[in-house]
């Protein structure tokens, strides 16, 4: 049921990424529901399973897109990784701390992507950080805002429901 | 001295890491082929992203309607008018166009591209989910015909070409893209040059390695250039608003605006090879 769910959520950001989100971009930048979505449940999950929900989003998202195959998936689970390191740092019930991981996490991931996109293309973007990286994050945090609390009930209720099964 | 254990886990997370890196520097530029999961994975999302961009389509068009009737109603005056004077003109032109046919056929000069290519008509259905790469979606693939490298066209001017291929959609690479360069020239001097995306969103394409004598101005008109084969020649691209040098001093390059409205692309046409062609 739980991967269900997560499939689902996949499915639906990338949907909506494509279509309702374009209308609505924010100087440029649309969200990145997937990033939201691997931040929180590192956040919740710890490192490796960050790692791990990061590599499989990023690679639907870059299956998708056809080219450079591996870039989002070793970008998003590398961000995974290190939002980990968040999990029972973190009081889960205050908002604050997940959003600055939000936006952290995006500039960040931006950073890893534009210097893994530099690696195996050998093309310099570093100027798309400068235009993108701050309406990406805050946008980013905005949808984390809205997302947050539904995520953050529907994950306490499924770790409880396997510790006392 | 005891030696440090190192953790499994953090050997496969970066062996992983590598691994992903070393397929994208594999699949970056010009693939020739699409792995059957790619084209399913995105034949799969293909219906859901149509569904969902009718429906919002349909919404904004929903509202739109409530604040664009000021405008509307005035500019629908202002159209009636135009009708009139357009009318008029129109008959003008078709003389023209009788005569124009008339003297081609005495000069044996080639039609242009418009009488000699078929044209496809395709919906946009969805757009690039990264912030990255300049694509959108269409709901027509291979079994309507495509083929990878084929032109897309607006009736306003150059889109950008077939990228990867579903049985039953496509991605369109912009000519925004920086992968999605093309052979440009200045209409009325025939001045050639190379069209490029720039990533930045107010001044979208440049027009690169221009001599620093080459005739080029503010508001000259920059069309698609023939060469490299993909896009016909003669269509329009955008239009020069600034024009600057490159660091080097030799050489100068040329600001341009296109002058299809990306974000508002709903139909696209796809060009398709002339007969016999292929």
């Amino acid at each position: 049921m739980h991967y269900f769910i997560l499939a689902v959520l996949l499915f639906l950001s990338l949907t909506l990424e494509t279509t309702v989100f374009d209308l609505f971009t924010f100087y440029g930048a649309k969200p990145d529901f997937l990033l939201i979505l691997v931040l929180f449940y590192a956040l919740f999950r710890g490192s490796i399973a960050g790692a791990k929900i990061g590599f499989i989003f990023g690679l639907a998202e870059d299956l998708l897109l056809g080219r450079f195959v591996g870039l989002n998936a070793a970008t998003k689970m590398l961000i995974g990784y290190l939002a980990g390191f968040g999990e029972r740092k973190l009081f889960k019930d205050n908002l604050i701390l997940p959003l600055l991981v939000v936006f952290i996490g995006s500039i960040l991931s931006h950073l890893i992507y534009i210097f893994f996109f530099s690696l195996v293309s050998g093309l310099n973007q570093f100027i798309l950080f400068r235009q993108f990286a701050l309406p990406l994050a805050a946008y980013n945090s905005l949808m984390g805002f809205i997302i947050y609390k539904p995520f953050s009930k529907y994950m306490t209720r499924e770790f409880t429901s396997h510790r006392f099964k | 001295m005891k030696r440090r254990r190192i953790n499994p886990k953090v050997v496969a997370f970066v062996a992983v890491l590598v691994l992903s890196l070393v397929l994208a520097f594999f699949t970056g530029w010009n693939r020739p082929w699409l792995t059957k999961p790619e084209a399913l994975w995105q034949d799969l999302l293909a219906p859901l992203e149509s569904g969902v961009t009718t429906i919002t389509q349909a919404g904004k068009d929903f509202f739109e309607g409530f604040t664009k009737y000021n405008r509307t109603k005035e500019e629908n005056l202002l159209l009636q008018k135009q009708v009139e004077e357009l009318t008029g003109e129109l008959y003008l032109l078709e003389e023209y166009r009788l005569e124009n046919l008339r003297l081609r056929s005495l000069v044996n000069f080639e039609a242009s591209f418009v009488d000699q290519r078929e044209l496809l008509a395709a919906k946009v259905i969805g757009r690039n989910p990264s912030n990255w790469r300049k694509t959108f979606t269409i709901n027509k693939g291979r079994i309507h015909g495509l083929q990878e490298g084929m032109a897309v066209v607006t009736t306003k001017g150059v889109v950008g070409r077939i990228g990867i291929l579903g049985e039953r959609s496509a991605e369109v690479l912009l000519i925004l893209d920086h992968e999605g360069a093309l052979g440009g020239m200045v209409q009325n001097t025939r001045f050639p040059g190379i069209v490029e995306g720039t990533g930045d969103d107010k001044i979208p394409l440049q027009m690169v390695q221009l001599p620093y004598d080459s005739l080029v101005r503010e508001d000259d008109i920059i069309v698609t250039s023939g060469l490299g084969g993909i896009f016909p020649k003669g269509l329009p691209i955008g239009y020069v608003i600034n024009i600057i040098p490159e660091s080097n001093g030799l050489m100068k390059k040329a600001q341009l605006l296109p002058f299809v409205d990306f974000d508002r692309i709903e139909e696209v046409l796809i060009v398709l090879p002339e007969k016999g062609e292929e």
